[in-house]
């Protein structure tokens, strides 16, 4: 970056900057408040939560509401914590991560450096795939779970956020290897370089911007799913999103509104840790592409 | 070590014809260098050598065997990229050996072949660098030392030098030549620089529009060009065109040309008596060279002069030589000639000047076919040229 020569400011230019700064900040504020109010909630007592003062701070710091919810917070009449559906959804995600990525990244690289007859038909009803609202496969999707044996699972569950989101790394990784310079493969091609040679040796390990932006789509989407966690899956093998909803439902009486909300923050945590991990790939993976170097 | 021939092939993309039935041999050991303008299929015909893509008919044949069919790995070429296509997250010693990896070579011999080439790229020191750390002539010279390491029977080389700059481009064009003069390997080389064609080919083939032009050594294409195209775009600056009508006078004939500003100027041509009589009477274009269009400072080598007077309009001195423009008196004298002057020519802008015209190196043309009718440099062929192409002038 380059500091450049701005010269002399007139005063409407410096109202104007002001203004724009101003709106800024009143939305970062009006985003932020939710998180505050639940990160000061989930360490409040809850006599303190009744007494009103949604915004103030804490008069003292207790972490009742954060013991109880990763250690007795009840589903039903199971009241064990959400440990175990972290557990859960950490499993489902990681292997919904891992498998679509790696597949996308052979499917892109296929259907972008190595085309065949049909291939961009081909690639066409896979992007259909991805603008397919989920809700329509919902029914057909169980069923069919149901037929193999994998109904009401993890596995299924897993499977489901697999196959749905091949569409999408597919996409990911084709048109990130599309501007890829074709005269690598032709090179490739004269040196007598296989197909999977070029793709493990040069191909995937270009690749890694978009591959962090598959990684975090995936991560974010299926560890925030609802609608498939909660059709699929029984009270075993709920993930944590799931396992939410019903802590929250599930309370008679008086609400304990420090438990639900580090219960909430629990469940958003490793999407969070993944964005702080991977955030700034994830912008560069972005840009690729539309930006030189 | 190989013959590289072409026989007859041809390549459409929808309903463009980009090769129309191209014929090419190359001996063991040849330069050859297929120029000639952008969209004239030379990178066309280069990927069908290579294999990158098929051939709608016709046959490549390397050492006699078609491989017309064979994959571009088994047909044992290497090419040269203008991209250099190097492989970014590899080093460069990993570029130059990669082709060596699908042969199962062992990860030790592999460096050490990859030190013997680098050696003589003068690239040892950037063996573990990665390509973006590179200049432009280092990225080309890795290129080079890919194709190397195959020790391939043909080299193909696709406008290696297109993105280097001006000064770069003459010293890489020199390591080029120096490089099969070492390996006497038979190399293909697509330019569209006629200057990198002239200086390293032993066997050009001009194309255009799909379809050979002309194919012959340097000297034939420069001083014999088959047609006005040929003999415009080899040279630089290009070949002088004028229009003028032809008599015939015993064996030899005169050619009236009539100036810009209207005045009539001749020039005697011994093109004998055949061609004489055939196109007495009638319009043909004479091509001369910049250098055989020169002023009265200027050091005749020697040649045939004779003196025809002509406007001169603007002078470029150069330092070695001024160039002088021109008016010719072809398409109602829009197009312009360049003649060669002295450094310290005494002639002056708008006035007229009289050009002194080497007659032992000009060519004329049939306007109609475009095609050369006699070679001042090559007298013995005229009557064969006029006989391979006779003249259609039923039209105008």
């Amino acid at each position: 970056m380059h500091d450049i020569v701005l010269g002399e400011r007139s005063t409407t230019d410096r109202i104007l900057r002001a203004l724009v700064y101003a709106i800024l900040i009143g939305f970062v504020l009006f985003y932020l408040a939710p998180l505050y109010v639940m990160v000061v909630t989930s360490v409040k007592s809850l006599e303190e939560i009744l007494a009103g003062g949604l915004l103030n701070l804490p008069k003292k710091l207790d972490f009742y509401g954060w013991d109880e919810a990763w250690n007795n917070a009840c589903v039903g009449t199971e009241c064990r914590g959400m440990a175990p559906f972290m557990i859960n959804s950490l499993i489902a995600s990681t292997l919904a991560t891992i498998i679509p990525t790696a597949i996308g990244a052979l499917n892109g690289y296929a259907l972008s450096l190595w085309r065949f007859k049909g291939s961009e038909l081909f690639f066409g009803m896979l992007l259909f795939g991805a603008f397919i609202p989920f809700q329509i496969v919902l029914l057909p999707m169980a069923s069919f779970l149901g037929w193999i044996g994998w109904s009401s699972s993890l596995t299924g569950l897993t499977f489901t956020y697999i196959v749905y989101g091949l569409p999408f790394t597919t996409l990911y990784f084709r048109n990130f290897f599309v501007s890829f310079p074709i005269d690598l493969v032709n090179a490739a091609k004269i040196d007598g370089i296989g197909y999977f040679r070029f793709f493990w040796r040069v191909a995937l390990p270009s690749s890694v911007p978009i591959m962090i932006v598959s990684v975090i789509w995936q991560f974010t989407n299926t560890w925030n799913d609802f609608l498939f966690a909660s059709t699929m899956t029984k009270l075993e093998s709920a993930t944590v999103m799931v396992a939410l909803n019903n802590f929250v439902e599930v309370a008679n009486g008086v609400k304990r509104y420090n438990v639900d909300m580090a219960a909430a923050i629990i469940a958003g945590l490793p999407t969070l840790v993944v964005y702080l991990v991977a955030g700034r790939y994830f912008l560069r993976g972005l840009m690729a592409g539309a930006v030189k170097g | 070590m190989a013959t590289l021939e072409i026989v007859n092939v041809r390549k459409s993309f929808g309903a463009v014809e980009v090769l129309k039935g191209v014929d090419i041999k190359a001996e063991d050991g040849e330069f050859l260098v297929l120029v000639g303008p952008s969209g004239c299929g030379k990178s066309t015909l280069l990927n069908s050598i290579a294999g990158l893509q098929s051939n709608d008919s016709g046959e490549i044949r390397i050492d006699g065997e078609d491989v017309s069919n064979l994959h571009p790995k088994d047909r044992d070429i290497a090419m040269v990229f203008q991209t250099y296509a190097l492989y970014p997250n590899l080093s460069v010693w990993e570029n130059i050996a990669f082709p060596l990896e699908s042969r199962k070579v062992a990860k030790k011999e592999r460096r050490k072949e990859a030190e013997r080439v680098a050696e003589l790229l003068h690239l040892t020191d950037y063996l573990d660098r990665k390509p973006r750390q590179l200049s432009g002539g280092q990225r080309q010279r890795v290129a080079m030392g890919r194709a190397l390491v195959r020790d391939p029977q043909v080299f193909l080389f696709d406008e290696p030098l297109s993105n280097l700059d001006a000064k770069l481009r003459v010293v890489m064009r020199t390591e080029i030549k120096k490089m099969h003069r070492t390996l006497g390997t038979t190399m293909v080389y697509v330019t569209h620089d006629q200057i990198e064609a002239m200086t390293l080919a032993t066997k050009i083939v001009v194309l255009k529009g799909g379809e050979v032009q002309q194919v012959g050594s340097p000297d034939e294409v420069y001083n014999t060009p088959a047609n006005m195209f040929v003999a415009g775009f080899m040279g630089s600056p290009s070949m002088n065109f004028l229009e003028g009508t032809l008599r015939q006078a015993g064996q030899e004939a005169r050619m009236d040309i009539v100036r810009p500003d209207g005045g009539v100027v001749a020039l005697v041509l011994p093109v004998g008596e055949a061609l004489a009589q055939e196109f007495d009477g009638r319009k043909v274009i004479i091509g001369v060279r910049p250098e055989a269009m020169v002023d009265e400072e200027s050091e005749t080598k020697d040649g045939t002069y004779q003196q025809i007077d002509w406007p001169l309009e603007i002078l470029e001195p150069t330092g070695a030589d001024t160039i002088a423009v021109l008016q010719s008196n072809l398409e109602g004298g829009e197009e312009e000639m360049v003649a060669r002057f002295a450094a310290r020519t005494s002639a002056r802008p708008g006035a007229m000047v009289q050009l002194n015209i080497d007659i032992s190196a000009v060519v004329l043309f049939d306007p109609d076919s475009e095609k050369a009718i006699y070679h001042a440099a090559a007298p013995e062929e005229a009557g064969k040229l006029v006989h391979l192409h006779p003249a259609r002038n039923t039209a105008g």
